[in-house]
């Protein structure tokens, strides 16, 4: 028995280390994906890091020369020409008589909530104004004899227990995302290339005759593309220790670094899901007719593991989606990163759900293989 | 020894093998002769095991091909069609991987490689990839394959299709000497000069059933027809699907 | 709200003038336990500071109270807190910070350093150290009076040497230390003791105020443990507090200067100076006995209004822009009988409420009194602040008895170590002047002024910035100093509600003014 599933398990490896364009299209996720998430992350923290000039257009500026000298005081300027963004500060025409009576001086901030570009300017320039506001309330009140502290009769004192590697959120979300799907994507065309591909081949027939049971094979197959799997993470880890080294997150005020140890973990916990991917992505491919037919089909069913990632990524899911693969074991990444607890019932459970599918997806597969409609793709 | 006896097998609403016997005897090349459509393929892929038949047996040295199926398969050797080689593989790998398929351990595997492949006098090919192969190099990568584990039987299916001349006089010649060697061949072929040429016996099929079975003369001779194709025609009541 | 309590760490200064009466607080008598020092690594737990939501992580290590001899079994607990860097790229080394006072808990400043490390923060732990006898580290507190009774202290009819006398006394009795091992010169220890503990091969200095002084003995007992220090408000070792009225002075007179420059401020308060120095002679020559509102009962409270406490007002006013903004319509107000706005700022005091006591007395009676010189002293006495000081300091230290440390604690520190200085044009307290005396024998170093900045610089400018690019080149050479020359200075306030209108906004509702600048 064990004879012929290596005998199988090596000719795999052998065939599918000589399919470079397979490989190389597992790796070029594993390498690629990084770098561009990478770029990606430079380009989205350079909009959201905000220490720098805030230039907007001010109207009326003149009615309110010390409310715009102590924006200014905080790089929110008035400015012209491109880099202005579509933030209009409107300042009314009373506002000095307003302000010198005591009533509310009204300012109009003028801008599209909805967008995503502005909000962080948005809010900046909301977070000054209120910090304005407080200034000018306290002198009032200091002139008045009174102690600006009545005015703050809680005293909210806030204790996070967030850690600069806790605060990736969504980016630590996308991360493990683009980490875990390695396990699928580098694993893609192997499994479609070793069933589909062997069926097409005519080699697959040849292979039933010989003395050796469809489960052996189809083991063997999914042992093999499994190691790529793998091997597609380990090259995904690596890359993504190095480039995500040089995106400057502290800017940001988090930090996300992959250490050895997450590395090992994401090792171990990517395993069931590395027999997972394989397992059925070999049974999609067998179920289908033809080669075109088999990636058509793998590229909708690997929608699903992406579907689960996602929520996870951006925090959605319900909470029992939390003890199913994929979303288990990145939440369990994440949490890892974050140094936060792991949620160990739901990671177990949800590797032994893991394991559970890939025994049911070989055992189909090897069942598919008994099909005479399967074998002669009739 | 191959032996088939009383096989049914309906594929969609076709009857493709309807009560089909014969048997295929050691030290002898057996021709399965038929047109296209007859149930030939379909008989072999029974044989192998990868179609089930609805009744009726097939049996390898008299070992049960359903029931005892990895013993069976041990005494068999394919030569398909197409051939289904490993285009990345190199004749070695190939031969050897089917060599340790088949229940032999690494050494006696890499062994009978050796001997096979200095028997088909492929030295010179058997560490390149299969890929760019000709024709002929490509039957010989496949019968290689078929025979390394040295079974009692060797199937051939329609094995001069796409040959060139050279290739089907080489095949020719190997299939003498492993009838010389005591080896049971049976291969199927609708090419009439080739059953001419090789066969000791011919099992003539039409409709999944034999309709007559016998050596090339007898065949002649029973259809007092001189030349075996005129005595094919006339056993099967057609011309179709007959190569001359 | 926030940016008042940001100010503490620039607020905290000696406060033995006439105004610092103290009580002793039971609660905060001390006596540290007996245990043998332990030199296992110290556990982390997490914590947390005022107005600071991130956590950190604080321990505590054993010390001898007395260095010279650890055999003896007294020792201090002093705690740490460290600000975990957010990309710890420099494992080896933290930029710890030095607080001010002296006598101020660097953890009550953490939310100010944080804001003044965050980008030092980036790829370096930030590390708080409660210098011994302040916060955690074994406060010596004794309590003051209360703001009723404060306001009720008709300091023209005490004696207010025997009074302050009186209350240092009973300070010294409930606190029962000695103040020989709270000095600058016997904390310094300690800070090397928590960088060798944490494990650390090098620090980057950062020191505010009074935490210069630390900063400048830590690198004169260590110099190799040293990689920079920023020094802001810089307090030299060879200049006396004593100078601070002059200070002080200097930093009122700028807000008249502005005022003068100010036409909004001309129109408003002409006679800005005037009133100031009538005011001044009127408190005098006598106490004015009033009824104000209590800033936070809202009762009426009795106010007996003294040249002393006018003082304290303006300097405590002269730490921030904003409140100096309302100094020349609080002194037009105080001129026709109205304090209300002159109790408000008198408010500014609390801030150094949290002061130790006793390690303020440690510094100014052990480092600064043993060299006082004629001289000086007349010096001195020649602003009001100085002079009440002087008398203060005096009459504490006699009761405290405080060793004086060694003759050469007044040499400038001689260093190589890169030094960034900084000062703020405006500093009541430590003026830029202090920081060039700092620097004399320093072979490294560059002074850069904030022309608008008040007491510390960071707090108030782009100073963060540059203090994060001198860490990482650890060199002063490439530092742009020309964002700190923005004008931080705010338009006087001219009446209760707000800022000066300009001319022609004035122009187009002169009603609407008049009644507003009469509220």
């Amino acid at each position: 028995m064990m004879t012929i599933f290596r005998t199988l398990f090596r000719k795999e490896l052998l065939d599918a280390s000589r399919d470079k364009r397979s490989v190389m299209a597992g790796l070029y996720y594993a390498v690629g994906t990084p770098l561009l998430m990478c770029l990606l992350f430079s380009v989205l923290l350079k909009q959201l890091s905000s220490s720098d000039e805030l230039l907007i257009s001010i109207d009326n500026a003149n009615a309110a020369p010390a409310l715009v000298h102590y924006l200014a005081n905080k790089d929110i300027r008035q400015g012209e020409g491109a880099e202005v963004k579509a933030i209009r500060l409107v300042v009314s025409t009373d506002f000095q008589q307003q302000l010198q009576q005591g009533r509310p001086a009204t300012v109009i901030i003028d801008a599209d909530r909805a967008d995503d570009q502005l909000q962080t300017a948005i809010r900046r320039l909301e977070r000054e104004l209120g910090r304005y506001n407080s200034e000018i309330a306290t002198l009032r009140l200091m002139a008045r004899g009174i102690d600006p502290q009545l005015m703050q009769p809680i005293d909210v004192q806030m204790q996070d227990q967030a850690t600069p590697d806790s605060r990736g959120g969504t980016f630590l979300g996308i991360a493990s995302l683009s980490i875990i799907l390695t396990l699928f994507y580098a694993a893609m065309n192997l499994a479609i290339d070793t069933s589909a591909g062997e069926r097409e081949r005519n080699s697959l027939t040849l292979l039933l005759s010989q003395p050796l049971s469809s489960l052996q094979l189809v083991l063997a197959k999914i042992a093999a593309i499994a190691c790529f799997s793998m091997l597609g993470l380990v090259v995904i880890l690596l890359v993504s220790k190095f480039t995500y080294g040089m995106v400057p997150w502290q800017q940001l005020g988090f930090n996300i670094s992959l250490d050895a140890d997450f590395m090992l973990f994401t090792l171990l916990v990517g395993l069931p899901l590395a027999l997972l991917s394989a397992s059925l992505q070999v049974m999609v491919s067998f179920v289908a007719k033809s080669f075109k037919e088999a990636q058509t089909y793998v590229t909708m069913v690997l929608l699903v593991p992406v579907a689960l990632s996602m929520v996870t990524t951006y925090n959605i899911a319900p909470d029992h989606l939390q003890w199913l693969p994929i979303a288990a074991q990145q939440q369990a990444m994440i949490g890892f990163l974050k140094g936060s607890a792991i949620a160990m019932p739901q990671l177990l459970v949800s590797s032994l759900l893991t394991l559970a599918i890939f025994a049911a997806c070989s055992y189909a597969s090897s069942r598919l293989l008994k099909s005479e409609k399967v074998v002669f793709g009739l | 020894m191959i032996k088939v006896t009383d096989l049914h097998k309906k594929i969609g609403q076709v009857q493709a093998l309807n009560g089909l016997s014969f048997e295929a005897h050691n030290g002898t090349i057996t021709g399965l002769l038929g047109p296209n459509g007859a149930g030939k393929t379909t008989c072999l892929r029974t044989l192998f095991g990868l179609l089930k038949a609805d009744s009726g047996s097939a049996e390898i040295d008299s070992l049960n091909v359903v029931t005892q199926s990895s013993q069976a398969k041990q005494q068999l050797g394919l030569f398909p069609d197409p051939f289904g080689l490993y285009e990345r593989l190199t004749p070695r790998e190939y031969v050897q991987f089917f060599a340790e398929l088949n229940g032999m351990a690494g050494k006696e595997a890499k062994q009978a490689t050796d001997e096979v492949l200095s028997l088909l006098k492929m030295q010179d090919i058997a560490d390149r990839r299969c890929q760019g192969f000709s024709q002929g190099q490509r039957m010989k990568t496949a019968l290689a394959q078929a025979i390394v584990h040295k079974p009692t039987n060797i199937v051939l299916d329609e094995p001069t299709r796409g040959l060139d001349v050279m290739s089907t006089r080489l095949l020719r010649d190997l299939l003498l000497m492993l009838k010389q060697q005591g080896h049971c061949v049976l291969f199927s072929s609708h090419v009439m000069q080739e059953v001419a040429a090789l066969c000791d016996q011919v099992v003539v099929m039409a409709a999944g059933r034999v309709v007559a079975q016998g050596s090339p003369a007898e065949l002649c001779l029973r259809t007092g027809k001189t030349s075996l194709e005129d005595a094919f025609i006339s056993l099967i009541g057609t011309d179709e699907g007959i190569a001359a | 709200m926030n940016t008042l309590k940001l100010k503490h760490l620039s607020a905290a200064w000696p406060l033995i003038a006439a105004t610092a009466l103290l009580m002793p607080l039971a609660a905060s008598a001390q006596q540290p336990k007996l245990v043998t020092p332990q030199q296992a690594k110290p556990t982390l737990s997490p914590c947390y500071a005022q107005n600071l939501t991130d956590r950190m992580l604080c321990g505590s290590i054993r010390r001898p109270l007395d260095a010279a001899a650890p055999s003896q079994d007294a020792g201090i607990d002093i705690h740490f807190a460290v600000l975990p860097a957010i990309n710890p790229l420099h494992q080896q080394e933290a930029v710890v910070a030095f607080a001010g006072g002296p006598g101020q808990s660097a953890f009550d400043a953490a939310a100010t350093f944080a804001h003044i490390l965050r980008y030092a923060r980036e790829s370096r732990d930030i590390l708080l150290v409660d210098q011994r006898g302040t916060g955690k580290s074994g406060l010596l507190q004794c309590d003051g009076l209360d703001l009723t009774s404060q306001f009720a202290l008709d300091e023209n009819s005490v004696d207010i040497t025997k009074m302050t006398r009186k209350e240092t006394e009973l300070c010294r009795d409930k606190l029962q230390v000695d103040l020989n091992h709270y000095t600058t010169v016997a904390a310094a220890g300690d800070f090397e003791a928590v960088r060798l503990a944490l494990g650390y091969q090098k620090l980057h200095l950062y020191g505010g105020s009074y935490g210069t002084r630390m900063a400048q003995e830590y690198m004169r007992q260590y110099p190799s443990a040293v990689l920079t220090a920023t020094l802001d408000g810089v307090v030299p070792f060879n200049q006396s507090f004593g100078a601070m009225g002059a200070a002080s002075d200097a930093s009122l007179e700028a807000v008249y200067a502005y005022c003068d420059a100010s036409p909004e401020c001309q129109q408003q308060f002409p006679a800005a100076r005037a009133q100031l120095q009538q005011l001044q002679q009127t408190l005098t020559a006598q106490t004015i006995n009033t009824k104000v509102r209590h800033p936070r009962t809202f009762e009426l409270i009795e106010l007996n209004l003294t040249r002393a406490k006018l003082q304290q007002a303006l300097r405590f006013a002269l730490y921030r822009n904003s409140t100096r903004a309302m100094l020349p319509l609080v002194v037009d107000q105080a001129s026709t009988g109205d304090y209300s706005a002159l109790t408000g700022l008198m408010l500014a005091q609390d801030i150094a409420a949290d002061l130790s006591v006793g390690v303020n007395f440690a510094v100014v009676c052990g480092e600064d009194r043993p060299f006082w010189t004629a001289q000086s002293q007349a010096e001195f006495a020649q602003s009001y602040l100085g002079q009440s000081w002087l008398q203060g300091a005096e009459t504490s230290c006699n009761v405290w008895q405080v060793t004086p440390v060694a003759a050469d604690y007044t040499a400038p520190l001689q260093t190589d170590t890169p030094v960034l200085l900084l000062s703020g044009g405006l500093d009541p307290v430590t003026p830029p002047g202090w920081a060039e005396l700092a620097m004399a024998k320093m072979r490294n170093a560059r002074h850069l002024v904030a022309p608008h900045a008040t007491h510390i610089v960071a707090s108030q400018t782009c100073a963060p910035k540059l203090i994060s690019q001198f860490i990482n080149q650890q060199s002063t050479a490439e530092l742009d100093e020309r964002c700190l020359q923005q004008e931080l200075r705010q338009a006087f306030l001219t009446n209760a509600n707000g800022t000066a209108m300009p001319p022609t906004a004035l122009a187009a509702s002169p009603t609407s003014t008049t009644i507003g600048a009469e509220e």
